[in-house]
C-alpha cells in the first residue's frame, strides 16, 4: 500500500489537505416516509429515512429510537463484496447513532412514541459514518421531529504529519493514516458531541496530533454546517 | 432561518422548548415579522396529556372502548395511536349505571381528551365533559344526528340510539 | 474546483474485474512555478530561465539516469508533469521511487497537470503520458507567451551537440543475431508462477566464477529452495535481479546448502568453494532489475562504432559481468575509476550495454579508492541536504535557560571520557563517586543527540537513511553533520554538555546494583582521556579525585565482568589492526590493535547501561522497542570445528554459551596464538547480531547469545548509530520527559527501519574490512615483498588457509599435494602441514585487471 496521499501538496483527487469534497444535499426524496434526505460527499452517497414518531410498542415511558443501516452491494469502492447485514461495524454504528440521536431528540415533546431511522449506503468512498450522521440530521429536520440541537459530522485523517480533511476510501486504506478520525458537533451550541477514531495497527495518537485533528475536523463541520444552512435557505424559502 | 436548537427571544406557541430558562427552537423555521417563531413544515405531533383528540372506536368490551386516535388538536396524525376509554372515564356522575353498549359502538367518531399516557399500549382518554363524546355515528350506513345528551336519532325512521353524545357545536 | 468522475475497470488482486470509481477535482488555482509570471504569485518558483524544457514520458524513461548526473536540465529550466509520475508508477515502481527522491531533493518544479483544469487529459486517451506533456506545453506557451517551451522527446542529442555530457547518454541499440532466448512477458510470467510452472527468486552469482549462479526461491515453496543456473541459462540476469526460473533438471534430488555471505573484497586468492545445488534451472524472465551503479575501470578496444569507441568496463564487483560502453571521449576515462549503469542487455549482445554515470577519480588515488569502497557498499556519501542543515542549531549555541531547569545538574561530578586516541566524536563519559553510606554512585553519560535531532525533522530522516557512521581507515563518513558530531554533542572536556545519564548505586563489595536511575542531565567533563592515558593514571595511583574515580570504576568493572562470564558470556577475539598513517593518509605501518584494561572497563559499563536501558524500554513499550538480539551460533559449523579440534586433542563443547565459554578457556597450548585463533574461528561460526522491533519476536527470542543477556539494546553511541537515537527517544518517553513520536509507535515503520539499520550496519562492516585490506595492500606496496610467520587455520581442498597474527591478515595458499584423510593436515611430497602449525610465508602484491590483490606464498614450514 505505497499510495501517496499527498503529492506536492495535493491529494490524489486534487484537493488540498483541508478541502472538503463536493457535497450535494436533497431532502424529501421519498414521500411515503415521514422524513427523508440524501447526502452525498464526493462519491459517498447516503440516504436516510425517518418513520415516526409513532406509538411506542414497548413498555417504556420514554420513546425509543431504532436504527437500521444497510449497504448496497455495489456501494464498495473496491471490489464488490457481499454485504452482510448486522456485521460488527454496522451494528456498532447503529448502536452509537441511536445513542447520539437519543441525546438530541426532544422526547418531552413527543412522549410515548418511537422513531425509526433507516440509513442506506448507496456508495461508499470513505467517511460513510459522517455522511450518514449528516443525512440523518437532514431527514429529522425534514420530518419535523423536535430536536434540542442538530448534529453535523466530519472526518479527517493523519498522514505523514499532515492532517487531511474528509478522508476518501483509498486514503483510509493507506497505513500511515489514522484512518478515520470522526467527530460530530452540535450545530447550534457548537459542542463536540462525539469523537471516535480508527487507528491503523498499534499506532497511538499523541495529544498534539489529537488537538490538530480536532481543530481541523471542527473546521470541516463548520463548512458542512454552512452547506446545510445554504441548502435549507434555498429549499424552505418563504 | 432558524435551525433546531437556536435561541429565540419571544415565546411562541409551538416548535419551541425551554432549556434552563432560554427558549430554543425544536424544528426548522424562521422568525416572522412580529418576532414570532414560524415553522417551515409541520411539527411532528403526538397525543399528550390534555390534548383534544378525535378517535374512531373499533372495539368495545364490558369495561372499555378501544379507539384509533386520528388527530390531535385538530391536526391529523401521520400514524395512528391507540387509545382506550374506560367505563369510569365516560362521564363524571352515575358511572355505576353505565353500560358500554349504550355509550359507544364500533365505528363511532369520538371527541375526547387525553388524561394519561397509560400503560405500554394505550393512551387513556376521557369523555367526562359535556363537549366530549360521540360526534359522528352511523346506523345501517345512515348518519345519526344528536338528539339529546344520551341519544342520537335517525332522521328518517325517528328511531333513537343510545350514545354518550358530545354537545354539538353551535355555529353562530 | 470542478469534479470529474473517473470510472476505470480494474483487476483486483484475486483476479476479478471491478469498476473503480474515483473523483478527480480540476482546479484553476495552481501556480505555474515561473518567477517571471506576474499572475500566479507562487512563493515557490524555481523556474527562472527563458527556455523551459519538459521531458516527454518516453524520453524520461530513457534519459532518467542521465538526468541524475548532469546540470544541463536544472531546476531553473525544467518542469516535470505530474502525469509522468502517475504513469511511471504504473510502469516501474523502483524507478518511480528513485525519480521521486531525486526530483524532491533537487527541488525541481512538478506541475500538477492531473488536477489542473486546462491541462487535464481524459483518462482513456491513447498515449496519454506523452499527450499530457504536449498539452502542458500548450498551457505554458499560452500562460507565459514570452517563454520558449521545448519538449524533449528524442532530440536530446541534438540539443546537447558537442558537449562532453553526450558520453553520459544511454546508447541506442543496433540489431544482430540473437545470442540469448527472448524473455517472456511479465504477465505471462506471473500467470505461470501462479500456476506453479515457474518460480520467482533472487539471482545470485558465484563470486569465484561468473558463469555459475544460483537462485534462491522463497515464494511458493515450503522451505527455501535453491536451484543452480549455469552459463547461458542465466539469460542476461545480473546479480541481485529478481527472476522467474524454469526447472530443467535434477528436481528429484533435494539437497540443502548453507549460504555463506562472508564477502571479502581485495583479499588473496580463493576461499572455500560454494557447492552449487543439483537442481538445474534457466531464467525465462527478469521480473525486477537491480538498478545500481557499478564502479570499475574501462579497457579500450579500439573499435569504432558511430563515431564512438567501444570500451569494455570491468566492474570491481566480480559478480557483475563486463559492460560495453560507447565513448566519444575515451581518453578522458582511461586510468580512471568510473561508475556505470547498465542501460540494457539486448539479446544479440554478449555483454550488457551501459553508459557512464560519472568519473570518480584517478585509479591510483587513495581518495578515489575509498570512495569506490563506500559506493560499492551502498554507503550514502552525498553531502547533507540544505533542509537537514537548516535543522542544526547555531554554532555558538549555549545551553538555554529552560534546559537548565528541567535537567539534573551533574556538573559537580568528576566525569571523564575514555576513548581511542584522537577520537573526536566522544559520545560516552563516566563517573564514580563515593556515597555517604559507603556505596558507589556510578554514572554513564551519553551525549544527548535527540535534543538536537528532533523526530521526523529532515535531519532525522537523513540520519535514518544513513543509519551509521562508517569508519574507513583514513576517513569517516558521518551519520550526522560535523557540527553535531564534533562540537555540540561530543562530550569534550571542560565544556558544559547535555547528556542522557544512567546512574546506579552499586555495592562496592559485590557490585550488586541497588538502584538505577535514568535522566537527562548537564555534565561538565573533567578530562577526555585515551585508553592509554587512563591506564597510566590508574597505574600511577595519585590521590586526586579523577584517579580515584577511575580506580573505583576499574574495580567494579572487574567484578561485573566476572559476573557476566559466570553467566556464560563469550569472550571472542578478532583481528583488529591499527594502521600508522603517513602525511598523505596512506598506510605506513600496520600493527595489531593494542588493548588496555581500560578498554574493557569502558566496555563493561556500556554493556551495563545498554542492558539497563533495554529492560526499561521493554517494560514501558513491549510492542515497539528497538532491541538487539544475537541468535545462537550455527551449530553445524561449530560441530565441524569441534571435530577438528578433537583430533588434535582439544575439546570444544558448545551446547550452551557458558559451556562454550569455559571450554574455550581450557584450550591452552605452548603456542599462545592458538587460543586467540580458535576464538576467532568460533566467532566465524556465530550469526550476526541484529536490531529488531520487539513485536517481531517472542520474548524468549530476545536473547543475546554472545553477551548472555536476556535483553540488550544499543544506547551508548547515538552520535554514530541511528538505533541509539531511537532508543534515546524510547527511553525519554518511558521516563516521561518527552512524548513518543507517532512514527515510532507504528510497528511496520519500526520493522522497516530495523531492516535498514541491519543492512547498513553489515555494509559498513564490509566497507571497513575492505578499507583495512586496501591499506594492508598499500603498506606492502611501500615495503615491497616481505616474509612473515603464519599459522595454518584451515585445510582446504586445494591448499591451506593461513593467518598472519602479527598483522591480522588472512588468506589461502595454493599448494601441490592433497588433503589427508582425517582432514587436519595437508600432505605435500614428504611433508605434512598440520592444522595450527606455523609456517613462514612471503607476502606479495599484484595489480592485474584493475584489481589489487595480496598473494601469499609458502616459503617453508617451521
Amino acid at each position: 500500500m505505497s499510495d501517496e496521499i499527498l503529492f506536492y501538496g495535493l491529494r490524489q483527487d486534487g484537493r488540498r489537505p483541508s478541502d472538503l469534497r463536493h457535497s450535494s444535499i436533497n431532502v424529501g426524496v421519498i414521500h411515503s416516509a415521514d422524513g427523508s434526505a440524501c447526502f452525498s460527499q464526493g462519491n459517498t452517497k447516503v440516504m436516510a429515512f425517518i418513520q415516526g414518531p409513532k406509538q411506542n410498542r414497548f413498555e417504556k415511558e420514554k420513546g425509543k429510537i431504532s436504527c437500521f443501516l444497510t449497504s448496497a452491494r455495489f456501494s464498495t469502492t473496491g471490489e464488490r463484496k457481499k454485504v452482510i447485514r448486522g456485521d460488527k461495524k454496522s451494528s456498532e454504528f447503529e448502536e452509537f447513532l441511536k445513542g447520539m440521536m437519543e441525546s438530541v431528540i426532544l422526547f418531552e415533546n413527543i412522549p410515548h412514541s418511537d422513531i425509526d431511522i433507516y440509513i442506506s449506503v448507496l456508495q461508499d468512498d470513505g467517511s460513510v459514518e459522517s455522511a450518514a450522521i449528516n443525512a440523518v440530521t437532514l431527514a429529522l429536520i425534514d420530518a419535523g421531529v423536535p430536536m434540542k440541537d442538530f448534529l453535523i459530522s466530519c472526518s479527517c485523517g493523519y498522514y505523514n504529519s499532515t492532517a487531511i480533511l474528509d478522508v476518501t476510501y483509498t486514503e483510509g486504506l493507506s497505513y500511515s493514516v489514522i484512518s478515520e478520525f470522526r467527530i460530530a458537533v452540535m450545530g447550534a451550541s457548537g459542542l463536540v458531541a462525539y469523537v471516535n477514531y480508527e487507528q491503523f495497527g498499534s499506532s497511538k495518537l499523541s495529544l498534539e496530533v489529537t488537538k490538530e485533528l480536532m481543530a481541523l475536523a471542527i473546521e470541516g463541520c463548520r463548512q458542512v454546517h454552512f452547506l446545510i444552512r445554504e441548502f435549507c435557505m434555498k429549499t424552505y424559502s418563504y | 432561518m432558524l435551525f433546531p436548537g437556536e435561541t429565540i427571544d419571544t415565546i411562541s406557541r409551538s416548535g419551541t422548548f425551554c432549556d434552563n430558562g432560554i427558549w430554543r427552537t425544536t424544528v426548522l423555521g424562521y422568525s416572522d415579522d412580529s418576532g414570532q417563531f414560524a415553522m417551515h413544515n409541520k411539527e411532528q405531533i403526538v397525543p399528550k396529556i390534555g390534548s383534544e383528540v378525535f378517535c374512531r372506536v373499533f372495539k368495545i368490551t364490558y369495561s372499555m372502548a378501544q379507539a384509533h386516535i386520528l388527530s390531535v388538536n385538530n391536526r391529523t396524525l401521520q400514524s395512528s395511536f391507540l387509545g382506550i376509554i374506560r367505563l369510569q372515564d365516560i362521564r363524571k356522575h352515575e358511572v355505576e349505571k353505565l353500560v358500554m353498549e349504550e355509550c359507544f359502538q364500533p365505528g363511532d367518531i369520538v371527541k375526547a381528551k387525553v388524561i394519561s399516557l397509560g400503560d405500554s399500549k394505550y393512551f387513556y382518554l376521557s369523555t367526562a365533559e359535556t363537549e366530549y363524546g360521540v360526534i359522528l355515528a352511523w346506523s345501517k350506513d345512515k348518519r345519526l344526528l344528536p338528539y339529546n345528551w344520551e341519544e342520537m336519532i335517525d332522521s328518517d325512521t325517528q328511531q333513537t340510539y343510545k350514545r354518550k353524545v358530545a354537545k354539538p357545536l353551535i355555529l353562530e | 474546483m470542478e469534479p470529474v468522475i473517473v470510472s476505470v475497470p480494474k483487476k483486483s488482486r484475486r483476479g476479478n474485474i471491478f469498476n473503480s470509481v474515483r473523483c478527480n477535482y480540476l482546479r484553476n488555482d495552481l501556480p505555474c512555478y515561473h518567477s517571471a509570471c506576474n499572475y500566479c504569485m507562487s512563493s515557490f518558483a524555481p523556474l527562472k530561465s527563458e527556455t523551459i524544457y519538459i521531458l516527454s514520458f518516453d524520453s524520461l524513461l530513457t534519459y532518467f539516469s542521465f538526468l541524475e548526473n548532469q546540470d544541463f536540465l536544472a531546476p531553473s529550466n525544467t518542469v516535470f508533469p505530474q502525469s509522468s509520475f502517475v504513469h511511471m508508477k504504473k510502469l516501474d515502481l523502483k524507478l518511480y521511487d528513485k525519480m521521486k527522491i531525486f526530483i524532491e531533493d533537487k527541488q525541481y518544479a512538478v506541475f500538477p497537470n492531473e488536477h489542473h483544469k486546462e491541462t487535464y487529459v481524459p483518462i482513456n486517451t491513447p498515449n496519454r503520458a506523452n499527450i499530457a506533456v504536449e498539452v502542458l506545453k500548450g498551457y505554458y506557451s499560452k500562460h507565459l507567451p514570452d517563454i520558449n517551451v521545448v519538449v524533449i522527446s528524442n532530440n536530446l542529442e541534438a540539443i546537447l551537440a558537442g558537449s562532453p555530457l553526450l558520453d553520459k547518454l544511454p546508447v541506442v541499440i543496433s540489431d544482430g543475431p540473437a545470442l540469448f532466448p527472448d524473455h517472456i512477458s511479465y504477465d505471462q510470467a506471473f500467470t505461470l508462477i501462479k500456476q506453479g510452472d515457474l518460480y520467482e527468486g533472487v539471482f545470485h552469482v558465484l563470486r569465484e566464477d561468473r558463469g555459475k549462479a544460483w537462485v534462491s526461491i522463497n515464494k511458493g515453496v515450503r522451505a527455501e529452495l535453491q536451484v543452480s543456473v549455469e552459463g547461458k541459462a542465466g539469460n542476461r540476469a545480473i546479480d541481485g535481479d529478481i527472476v522467474a526460473v524454469k526447472i530443467i533438471g535434477g528436481m528429484e534430488v533435494e539437497d540443502k546448502i548453507e549460504l555463506d555471505e562472508g564477502v571479502d573484497v581485495v583479499v588473496t586468492g580463493k576461499k572455500t568453494q560454494k557447492v552449487l545445488p543439483s537442481i538445474q534451472a534457466e531464467v525465462v524472465c527478469i521480473i525486477k532489475h537491480k538498478y545500481k551503479h557499478y564502479c570499475g575501470s574501462i579497457r579500450r578496444t579500439g573499435f569504432i562504432h558511430n563515431n564512438k569507441e567501444i570500451c569494455m568496463f570491468s566492474p570491481i564487483n566480480p559478480k557483475i559481468p563486463e559492460i560495453q560502453l560507447l565513448c566519444l571521449f575515451p581518453h578522458l576515462l582511461e586510468d580512471k575509476r568510473i561508475s556505470v549503469e547498465i542501460s540494457s542487455w539486448p539479446a544479440h549482445s554478449e555483454h550488457p550495454i551501459g553508459h557512464m554515470v560519472r568519473i570518480i577519480g584517478n585509479i591510483t588515488d587513495l581518495a578515489t579508492e575509498s570512495e569506490v569502497i563506500l559506493l560499492e557498499h551502498d554507503v550514502i556519501i552525498k553531502p547533507f541536504t540544505q533542509a537537514a542543515l537548516n535543522c542544526l542549531p547555531a554554532k555558538d549555541w549555549t545551553i538555554p535557560q529552560e534546559e537548565e531547569k528541567s535537567r539534573l545538574n551533574l556538573r559537580d561530578r568528576c566525569v571523564a571520557s575514555v576513548d581511542p586516541p584522537g577520537c573526536k566524536d566522544i559520545d560516552d563519559a563516566l563517573h564514580c563517586s563515593l556515597l555517604a553510606n559507603g556505596n558507589y554512585e556510578i554514572g554513564v553519560h551519553i551525549a544527548d543527540v535527540t535534543y538536537f535531532v528532533k523526530a521526523n525533522s529532515s535531519l532525522d530522516l537523513e540520519a535514518s537513511e544513513r543509519c551509521t557512521t562508517v569508519y574507513l581507515v583514513e576517513k569517516r563518513t558521518d551519520m550526522l553533520p560535523g557540527v553535531l558530531t564534533e562540537v555540540l554533542c561530543s562530550l569534550v572536556s571542560n565544556q558544559d554538555r547535555l547528556a542522557f545519564s544512567v546512574i546506579w548505586e552499586i555495592d562496592p563489595k559485590t557490585a550488586r546494583i541497588i538502584n538505577t536511575q535514568f535522566g537527562k542531565s548537564i555534565i561538565h567533563s573533567r578530562a577526555s582521556l585515551s585508553y592509554k592515558t587512563a591506564q597510566d593514571l590508574i597505574n600511577a595511583n595519585k590521590p586526586d579525585e579523577l584517579t580515584q574515580s577511575l580506580k573505583r570504576l576499574m574495580h567494579i568493572s572487574k567484578l561485573l565482568r566476572q559476573q557476566r562470564i559466570d553467566e556464560g558470556a563469550l569472550e571472542l577475539a578478532s583481528t583488529e589492526v591499527k594502521f600508522e598513517l603517513d602525511t598523505e593518509k596512506q598506510g605506513k605501518d600496520i600493527a595489531l590493535y593494542q588493548t588496555y584494561e581500560t578498554n574493557s572497563m569502558v566496555e563493561e559499563f556500556m554493556l551495563l547501561a545498554n542492558v539497563a536501558v533495554g529492560r526499561k524500554i521493554v517494560d514501558t513499550y513491549p510492542a515497539y522497542s528497538i532491541l538487539r538480539r544475537h541468535p545462537p551460533p550455527k551449530y553445524p559449523e561449530l560441530g565441524v570445528l569441534a571435530s577438528k579440534l578433537q583430533k588434535l586433542n582439544y575439546s570444544l563443547l558448545y551446547s550452551t554459551s557458558s559451556e562454550l565459554s569455559s571450554s574455550l578457556n581450557h584450550i591452552k597450548s605452548s603456542d599462545h596464538y592458538l587460543n586467540t585463533i580458535v576464538r576467532m574461528q568460533v566467532t566465524r561460526c556465530m550469526n550476526q547480531a541484529v536490531y529488531f522491533c520487539s513485536s517481531e519476536f517472542d520474548r524468549l527470542e530476545y536473547h543475546h547469545y554472545g553477551l548472555a543477556a536476556q535483553i540488550y539494546t544499543h544506547f551508548t553511541s547515538p552520535i554514530r548509530r541511528y538505533a541509539d537515537i531511537l532508543v534515546h527517544r524510547l527511553l525519554s518517553a518511558s521516563i516521561d520527559v518527552e512524548s513518543l513520536p507517532d512514527s515510532m509507535t507504528d510497528r511496520r515503520i519500526m520493522q522497516k527501519i530495523c531492516r535498514r539499520m541491519n543492512f547498513r550496519n553489515r555494509m559498513s562492516q564490509f566497507a571497513e574490512r575492505t578499507s583495512a585490506n586496501l591499506h594492508t595492500y598499500l603498506v606492502f606496496k611501500n615495503r615491497g615483498s616481505s616474509e612473515e610467520e603464519a599459522i595454518v587455520t584451515d585445510i582446504l581442498e586445494f591448499g591451506v588457509n593461513v593467518m598472519i597474527p602479527k598483522i591480522g591478515l588472512e588468506g589461502a595458499i595454493d599448494l601441490p599435494g592433497n588433503i589427508s584423510e582425517d582432514g587436519i593436515s595437508w600432505i605435500m611430497d614428504d611433508k605434512r602441514i598440520l592444522l595450527y602449525s606455523h609456517l613462514l610465508v612471503k607476502i606479495e602484491i599484484s595489480f592485474e585487471h584493475f584489481r589489487k590483490t595480496i598473494n601469499l606464498k609458502l616459503l617453508k614450514t617451521i
